[in-house]
């Protein structure tokens, strides 16, 4: 890694050069904080322009869950002038009609605001993006059928046997912390949220110094600059400090159970340990332990359960996460198994590994798989503004190239110790899906 | 369109060919397809597709992955409508030995007893679990309404497939295979010259010249109104395809105009649509609102539909909206601001679709699979930017029935209850 201070960037008026990182530089606009980050992917005449704000499900407080991801809504809705009068044709339906492909997305450490768009809409799109981070209209008229469609995605996860488990076992697994609720927040928080909350909410967090923005594509650093200054350099810093939410998670004195009974065809056994955060050593690690478990025909799991018809999948899943996140061992259980037996050879699995050392020629396949799939996943200007966005969120945007260093440090003694380290008792949460076995 | 670079087409005997020049250089991508018609064929796709990658006669299953992983490329063997892919990827250095393991499972695929077996046992846990899924319902009692048992896009129902799965032996499969690899199949590449040049001659050891019976026309019409449901218990939402027969091909003249208002009336993706901003944005009746055509080729009908879902105290309101949406478009047809819109946000959007490699490739790969080349793809997006209005709201009106609707749903619905909403 080589921070490199003495670029061209360096002299663009109005922008504080932090560091270069291989083929990303980092800069500041002075005049309120907002982070910028740029590569350039020559070549294909498109851009990603991506923002990130540094809130998610786990800033929000007891009761007022999901007012993070009500704002990958409501920023989609009517602005103001900046005088509080609406504007009638917002930004977003400009680009929207010039065919970009724009979304949003809310995790629990960020929430994010992206489109790709041909090159000549930059301008547009980052004039909309200053537009919005400021001058949301709060309305009722907007806001209540939107809280409406919001309980209707609730609605659609919740009917999901593994979205439902998967809340639950957050739930139990974090007393305090926030990432013990989903991000899309409890049903009654959804339906009781008031404009007062939401409003309270953005003026709190969407300020040009708690978002860091992203031009990725086929546009040079001092033009991308040059209209980011244009477009954000009128708005102001936060006038109070953005909060920063650091809760420590009281220790957990021993397993934790959950269960969902429904009238489903399915069964699913799921645990989950909570793993290192995203920036350690130990999280590098996890990623190569998952991949042993689960990845292809020659992972354990696969051996043991999916080859003995024991369950029809079964699968590792590790978050990038500020804090300590779950890493999830999900098995679907086929109709001839039981919770039981699954959760028996899952069990011996993870003591194998405590145990004993894996085979160092499967560490390295490992390694090599994980190594190829990050180049082939970095795939276009979206692609690689997807993964910034979740190294921006765990709080060190150079894990983007960091991550693939340890992974490559990683040593069959490492494996042992982190397996030894993190799936303990005290450390997981069982989760069973209880479905009504019944012939179809 | 002038700034984009149109790949080629190889229209060989054996296969057709496209390459690309990927923006990322050191990457080798390939998709090949292979088309699958017959009913029965299409049932034991999805069984193929997976016991293929399960070991060849000098490896096993485990072996076989292992020599792919330890490369790190990516090789999979997927089946959808079309028929059966075959996807890989990998570094240009190690991309020569993924051929080499490609052809080794093209040309000695074990089949293995064992292997079938826990294919079969797999397949049977999915059909179980299938019925909890209530789009796949939705989507099952959609095609089912529209098409007869005999025609490509009818999709069984999983007591036909579970009964087809009792019925398949090793033999099922090398029978298949000899038939499938006999067939004229779409290969595409993203790499160097070099790299399309070993994959096209990996290919051609298959294929021959092309089968006009294989992909021939399959008769349907447009049905009358027609309300199909199934109950899928522990749902908040009804899921929902509501669409017709859609009797044209890509040849036609009204597909282009027709397709255009379509994505007026309801574009995938986005908010542009008149759905997504009336039901969703103005009525808060669902969370997704979207219309596609799927199916049609330059030789073959397909499908129009609109998906979504609504929960059960929403459903009356939610159709009525949507019924009512049809209709408008259909009988007063897009605006010119409209038609002007959707012309640059078309345009845009074929640029966009080359923003990634694998985007790109997919993009024609796709295309070619349902008759177009890639000349003719961008053609079609050119041919877009001088359409009428006149044009447009006449395919409408010919092809957008509001009368004539087929809707399937599934989700909480009282088994009991005579239609969807009583």
């Amino acid at each position: 890694m080589k921070a490199n201070g003495t670029q061209k960037g360096k002299r663009i008026a109005g922008f504080r050069h932090v560091r270069t990182v291989q083929d990303i530089r980092e800069f500041e606009l002075a005049a309120n904080g907002l982070r910028v980050l740029h590569m350039r992917i020559p070549g294909s005449g498109t851009v990603t322009a991506n923002i990130v704000y540094l809130v998610g499900s786990r800033h929000e407080e007891r009761g007022r869950t999901g007012l993070a991801h009500m704002f990958e809504h409501m920023l989609f809705k009517t602005l103001h002038d900046g005088t509080g009068r609406p504007v009638k044709e917002s930004g977003f339906k400009r680009l929207e009609d010039a065919g970009a492909i724009s979304n949003a997305t809310t995790w629990l450490d960020r929430t994010n605001y992206f489109f790709t768009i041909p090159r000549a809409y930059l301008k547009d799109a980052f004039d909309y993006e200053a537009s919005r981070m400021r001058n949301l209209l709060f309305d009722n008229k907007e806001f209540l059928p939107e809280r409406a469609n919001v309980v209707s995605e609730y609605e659609m996860h919740a009917g999901i046997p593994l979205d439902a488990l998967e809340t639950a076992m957050a739930q139990a697994a974090y007393v305090s912390h926030g990432y013990g609720h989903d991000t899309i927040g409890h049903k009654p928080d959804i339906q009781h949220m008031t404009l007062d909350s939401l409003k309270d909410f953005y003026d709190t967090y969407y300020w040009p110094n708690n978002a860091v923005l992203t031009v990725v594509g086929d546009i040079e650093e001092t033009e991308a600059l040059r209209v980011v200054q244009a477009s954000f350099g009128s708005l102001p810093r936060s006038p109070k400090p953005v909060p920063e939410i650091d809760i420590i998670e009281p220790a957990q004195e021993g397993e934790r159970r959950v269960e969902i009974a429904r009238k489903n065809p399915i069964n699913i056994y799921a645990v989950g340990y909570k793993a290192p955060r995203t920036r350690h050593f130990d999280w590098a690690v996890m990623q190569i332990i998952a991949a042993y478990l689960s990845e292809g025909p020659q992972s354990r799991l696969d051996d043991t359960l999916v080859d003995t018809h024991k369950a029809s999948s079964a699968d590792c899943a590790l978050y990038p996460t500020y804090d300590e996140g779950l890493f999830m061992i999900v098995a679907q259980i086929t109709a001839g198994s039981s919770h039981e037996e699954v959760s028996r050879i899952i069990d011996e699995e993870i003591a194998r590994l405590a145990a004993k050392p894996i085979d160092k020629k499967r560490l390295e396949t490992l390694k090599t798989m994980i190594l190829a799939d990050e180049l082939y996943s970095r795939d276009g200007t979206y692609a690689v503004s997807r993964e910034l966005t979740e190294c921006i969120a765990v709080g060190d945007w150079t894990r983007f190239y960091t991550l693939a260093d340890d992974i490559r440090r990683v040593s069959v003694a490492d494996v042992q110790k982190t397996a030894r380290q993190y799936f303990q008792k005290n450390r997981r949460t069982v989760g069973l899906f209880v479905g009504q076995t019944k012939k179809t | 369109m002038k700034d984009i670079r149109i790949p080629t087409v190889e229209h060989g005997n054996k296969n057709d060919v496209i390459h690309i020049t990927p923006q990322t250089s050191g990457i080798v991508r390939f998709k090949a397809t292979f088309p699958v018609s017959d009913i029965k064929d299409r049932m034991l796709a999805p069984l193929y597709a997976d016991l293929i990658q399960r070991g060849t006669a000098s490896h096993s299953r485990k072996e076989f992955a292992a020599a792919v992983e330890a490369l790190g490329a990516r090789l999979d063997v997927t089946s959808d409508r079309v028929g059966i892919t075959i996807d890989g990827c990998a570094l240009a250095g190690t991309f020569p030995r993924l051929l080499d393991l490609v052809k080794e499972m093209l040309e000695r695929p074990a089949f293995n007893k064992k292997e079938m077996d826990q294919v079969h046992k797999q397949y049977a846990q999915y059909l179980h679990d299938e019925a909890d899924n209530a789009r796949t319902q939705a989507y099952l009692g959609f095609t089912q309404a529209l098409f007869a048992k005999n025609h490509p896009y009818y999709r069984p129902s999983a007591d036909t497939r579970r009964t087809f799965l009792r019925s398949v032996t090793r033999k099922s499969y090398l029978d298949f295979h000899k038939k499938l690899f006999a067939v004229h199949g779409i290969v595409s590449t993203s790499g160097t010259e070099a790299h399309r040049q070993s994959t096209a001659k990996l290919f051609s050891t298959f294929g021959k010249t092309k089968d006009t019976t294989l992909l021939a026309p399959a008769s349907a019409a447009p049905h009358a109104t027609e309300t199909t449901y199934r109950t899928v218990h522990d749902k908040a939402n009804i899921e929902l395809y509501i669409g017709n027969v859609l009797p044209l091909t890509l040849s036609d003249s009204s597909f282009l105009p027709f397709n255009f208002g379509l994505q007026v009336l309801g574009k995938w993706g986005g908010f542009s649509g008149r759905l997504m901003s009336t039901v969703r944005e103005k009525e808060g009746l669902t969370y997704t609102i979207y219309a596609r055509t799927e199916g049609i080729t330059k030789d073959r009908l397909g499908m129009w539909y609109i998906f979504t879902f609504f929960t059960p105290k929403d459903l009356d309101k939610g159709l009525a909206s949507t019924k009512r949406e049809i209709a408008r478009i259909a009988q007063k047809g897009v605006t010119p601001k409209e038609l002007t819109t959707f012309k640059e946000l078309l345009k845009n959007q074929f640029i966009l679709a080359h923003e990634s490699d694998a985007k790109t490739l997919a993009l024609y790969h796709d295309a070619l699979c349902a008759g177009m080349t890639p000349a003719e793809v961008a053609a079609q997006y050119d041919a877009m930017q001088t359409l009428t209005q006149k044009e447009v709201n006449a395919a409408l009106r010919q092809h957008l029935d509001p009368t004539r609707l087929v809707i399937s749903g599934a989700g909480p619905i009282n088994p009991n209850r005579k239609t969807l909403s009583k």
